[in-house]
């Protein structure tokens, strides 16, 4: 074997070195880009706090000081006064977010819905520049389920079990291609639904498992969570977890960037951190009784208010740590070239003898939900009252990188960010379906149409024929006066516009 | 012809074998199969009207195979168990009558589970007298059931002929997790 003289290495160095060049400048040149921000490419970092209803932001109003920091973060945002979600759920409601249509059109209105296949091509992370480095994390089943559907145009899909505490669920694992027939056959099987699971012994086996592992984290952090760790389903995770990762992240992903970070809080259970259990207690907020609904669940108003302090102690909570959050991204810079974005999938109610979200009505608690837009380096606060929806975030993000607006989505760029003001009399449309079927026109369905101050909400299909209601939300914001009745003229208006929309949504599923 | 009182006599003279055979291991499996799949069809069954609602034809499909995929794999696991159960339990007390006890601990540990189906809180350990009654009279149905297929010829018998019966049914759904697994492999390639 001959020795290699310094001479022959020295020759042999430039050679050697092409490939590795070759092979590393892809990613010396994504560094490289990192540390130059431009201008013309902002990165884009939406942040989506599940069931933030406006109605228990202080920002829009509400009496509780639930909410500083977002409230702070405002003094330099764009904020939306009147911006409504799709839908009263996460399927339905994210999807509208994601596709920039109304459930009609993307049709995931049931649980764990998913969008129909052309929307796997039409959404915004397929439709944002190919140079886009694009990001997505959830804490909610649901919206993993959308995310999949998603994923052939995501860089980073980071899943959810990797920042929860325990995650139970094995169809991920085992069957990642495959996901949500499999996460639903899973559930099924081991979980069952309305009925007990499919399976008579591995259920059992598994109850027991997660039974175990839930009293283990949860006595793990008792001190921290008096009511219970952050949960959903078989998910256990620490807000903080999330929160930690996600700063990370917007600090160092390769720019420019597209970024969908949907965390859990503040969802039912609403299980607060310590330093936030009771902090409202007494404070003698007396939201009105506005009886029951024909929806009602039957709860009685003191459960509901109690219900709804616990909610806002959760909210509080969250809040902080956006709050921790929001700082430190300031601080180190990552948002002089980024739009971040705060806004929810759907809202949360606890009046009329409902709590929660799982109901076939549309009252503002459920769809009004906070949008707040920080421009990179804005300094001061925008107001912006116009009615705006969900739909319009695609149109916008697609405006802000350049890119044209397809002629199938829904929505429109938001005010402040078009170089025309949007028609102040535009119409904004909700939907609830949960029990129609997905291929069939809209017949048993809540659909609401949202006009100047007015509000028209129509239920179809049910049980005691179609009820109309309408509000004036400007002047009556709590939808307490229904003037169906008194105003037939305006009714009869929003009536032949909504009747003509849903006409025109179920002329394709006609048979 | 020899009676079943006489089947009863021999069976019990007979010394335990060492092995089990291939036929009872198959009878079994039928018998692990056949209340598994029944309450997987039940409750398949009630939720498949909800899922008509949300997904495509295909996508149905998948859920239902999955769920056979899994009906098998619990099938499979139980059978596991009692075969291992067969084993290291002496023979002379499990092996001389292994359908006949296997089925008995199979159909009353089913019926166990079905009651904790319905009242899954006691797994939990919520009200801890709750589910020492009901392990303990599962323990006691066991037994009583042990003693009965050991003292009543007519009992093994009959459970023995049950289980042939099943077979043709049992066979169905196990025909069908496979055509699941299938699927399964299929919409993962």
């Amino acid at each position: 074997m001959t020795n290699l003289s310094r001479r022959d290495f020295l020759k042999f160095l430039p050679a050697a070195s092409l490939p590795l060049m070759k092979v590393s400048w892809p990613y010396i040149a994504s560094a490289l880009k990192t540390q130059q921000p431009d201008p013309s490419r902002p990165n884009i970092c939406v942040l989506v706090f599940d069931t933030l209803s406006a109605k228990h932001v202080s920002l829009y109003g509400y009496d509780r000081e639930t909410t500083p920091n977002i409230a702070r973060i405002a003094d330099r945002a764009t904020v939306f006064h009147n911006h409504r979600a799709g839908a009263n759920f996460t399927s339905p409601g994210t999807a509208s977010l994601l596709t920039g249509t109304y459930s009609w059109s993307h049709r995931a209105f049931h649980l764990h819905g998913l969008v129909e296949e052309r929307f796997t091509e039409q959404n915004m992370f397929s439709l944002l520049p190919d140079d886009y480095y694009k990001a997505a994390y959830t804490h909610n089943l649901l919206v993993m389920s959308l995310l999949h559907q998603f994923r052939g145009d995501l860089d980073l899909f980071k899943k959810t079990r990797e920042l929860c505490l325990a995650d139970l669920q094995f169809a991920d694992r085992l069957f990642f291609q495959d996901y949500s027939p499999a996460f639903w056959s899973e559930w099924l099987f081991l979980r069952g639904g309305e009925t007990p699971p499919a399976s008579l012994f591995l259920s059992m086996v598994d109850k027991g498992r997660r039974f175990a592992s839930k009293r283990q984290i949860t006595q793990g952090y008792a001190d921290l969570f008096p009511r219970g760790i952050p949960n959903l389903h078989s998910l256990f995770f620490v807000l903080e977890d999330a929160i930690n990762w996600l700063e990370e992240q917007v600090k160092s992903l390769p720019q420019p960037f597209f970024g969908y970070f949907h965390l859990l809080p503040p969802h039912e259970p609403y299980t607060t951190r310590r330093d936030f259990v009771d902090i409202f207690v007494g404070d003698g907020l007396k939201p009105p009784d506005k009886g029951d609904h024909f929806a009602s669940q039957g709860n009685n108003q003191t459960y509901l208010n109690n219900q709804r302090r616990e909610y806002d102690e959760y909210l509080a909570y969250a809040d902080a740590e956006l709050g921790i959050l929001f700082d430190s991204l300031e601080a180190s810079g990552a948002l002089d070239n980024t739009y971040f974005v705060l806004t929810s999938d759907h809202g949360e109610m606890f009046e009329r003898g409902i709590r929660g979200h799982v109901t076939t009505t549309l009252f503002d608690p459920l769809l009004h939900v906070p949008l707040l837009i920080v421009k990179p380096g804005q300094q001061t606060r925008e107001d912006v009252y116009t009615n705006t929806s969900c739909v319009d975030l695609l149109p916008t993000f697609l405006h802000l990188t350049g890119q044209p607006i397809p002629d199938w989505a829904e929505g429109q760029v938001l005010p402040t960010f078009a170089a025309a003001e949007p028609a102040q009399d535009r119409s904004i449309f909700a939907l609830e379906a949960k029990s129609n079927p997905k291929q069939a026109p809209l017949h048993k369905a809540t659909a609401t149409l949202i006009k100047d101050d007015y509000k028209l909400i129509y239920y179809t299909g049910l049980a005691k024929g179609d009820v109309y209601e309408l509000y004036h939300v400007a002047d009556d914001a709590e939808e307490l006066t229904n003037l169906y009745e008194t105003k037939p003229a305006i009714a009869a208006d929003l009536q032949a516009e909504l009747a003509q929309k849903l006409d025109e949504v179920n002329e394709p599923y006609q048979r | 012809m020899a009676t079943f009182n006489q089947q009863a006599v021999e069976t019990k003279k007979a010394p335990a074998p060492r092995s089990i055979s291939r036929q009872a291991l198959l009878n079994v499996f039928v018998a692990c199969a056949f209340p598994i799949h029944i309450w997987l069809i039940i409750n398949v069954m009630r939720e498949v009207p909800a899922w008509i609602l949300r997904l495509s034809i295909w996508d149905l499909v998948g859920v239902i195979s999955y769920s056979l995929m899994f009906a098998l794999l619990e099938t499979s696991v139980i059978f596991a168990g009692i075969v291992l159960l067969g084993f290291i339990v002496p023979g002379r007390f499990f092996r001389h009558k292994f359908v006949a006890l296997s089925t008995m601990l199979v159909f009353v540990t089913s019926i166990w589970f079905v009651i904790l189906q319905y009242n899954s809180w006691i797994i939990e350990f919520k009200r801890p007298f709750i589910t020492l009654i009901w392990g303990l009279t599962y323990l006691i149905a066991v037994i009583i059931g042990y003693w009965f297929v050991n003292r009543r010829p007519k009992l093994e018998a009959g459970i023995n002929n049950f289980v042939q019966r099943l077979g043709v049914l049992s066979f169905i759904y196990i025909f069908l997790d496979v055509v699941g697994l299938i699927i399964v492999i299929i919409r993962n390639i």
